[in-house]
């Protein structure tokens, strides 16, 4: 299994490991928005690489995102300079998604629905994210183990 | 993010370009909240450059309506592309907005 390392203070934002056999890419990147944005970038690559269609890259693009934010946002408190751990793999058309951190438990996939029909003067500022990436995905996993939140993502590129 | 901006007659129509998410909202935010709070403001967002939101730049959108409303403004969206109709979709936002097939049309809906 991946292990999250505890980051020194002058680690790039993002650290990428690229394995061409098993066609597939780890990222480790800190807790904030612009490794975020660097994180979901050289996630489009990757999908651009396997001819994804554009609609299932958007959708993975926007799970992703919506999933590392709430990390960045929640799981270290006001610690910065944390490491999220991001991994990649294309096989059989579908595309797999793993992040891993080792922040406050947090399950995703029991997160409480909003009230998509409340009307707009009572409708909440945020708390779509993790709707939207649940939404999108054809399956969500998670799992807390030895101190690690890891979520699991996965889309087939089939449609 | 690069947003245009024009008057057509008393209508303020703002053009986001590119992608809509978690690295760009604030810009969104700084140029589109103060237009939308003015009293009785008409404001198009036309999205006909927009290729991609995220849950931060759906943040903004329910922000600059709340704004709009309080202020008795009037706020429309245009050109919504195929992800952000599906995101759009999913957050139960259609309901929320008046969204018109095209930036004429908003502006035509709306001066």
């Amino acid at each position: 299994m991946h292990h999250v390392a505890v980051s020194g203070c002058h680690q790039p934002a993002v650290a990428a490991q690229w394995d061409a056999m098993a066609q597939q890419l780890t990222l480790t990147l800190t807790n904030k928005v612009s490794a975020v944005s660097d994180a979901v970038d050289a996630t489009r690559s990757f999908c651009g690489d396997h001819q994804v269609t554009a609609a299932v890259a958007d959708d993975v693009a926007l799970a992703l995102e919506e999933l590392l934010m709430n990390v960045v946002e929640h799981a270290y408190g006001d610690d910065k300079g944390r490491s999220i751990l991001l991994a990649l793999a294309w096989h059989d058309d579908t595309l797999t998604v793993v992040v891993e951190d080792s922040g406050r438990p947090f399950d995703p996939t029991a997160a409480p629905p909003p009230d998509l029909d409340a009307a707009l003067e009572d409708r909440p500022i945020g708390g779509l994210g993790i709707h939207l990436a649940r939404s999108v995905v054809d399956e969500m996993r998670y799992e807390r183990k030895d101190g690690i939140n890891r979520v699991t993502l996965s889309k087939s590129a089939g449609g | 993010m690069d947003i245009d901006q024009q008057w057509r007659g008393n209508v303020l129509v703002m053009a986001p370009k590119g992608r809509l998410d978690a690295g760009s909202a604030a810009t969104l935010e700084a140029a589109l909240l103060p237009a939308a709070r003015e009293p009785g403001a008409k404001v198009v967002v036309d999205f006909a450059g927009l290729d991609f939101v995220s849950s931060a730049g759906l943040r903004v959108l329910l922000m600059a309506a709340k704004a709009s409303k309080s202020g008795n403004g009037r706020l429309s969206l245009a050109a919504l592309n195929r992800q952000v109709t599906e995101v759009f979709q999913i957050s139960g936002f259609t309901a929320l907005f008046d969204i018109q097939p095209s930036c004429d049309a908003a502006v035509a809906a709306l001066a």
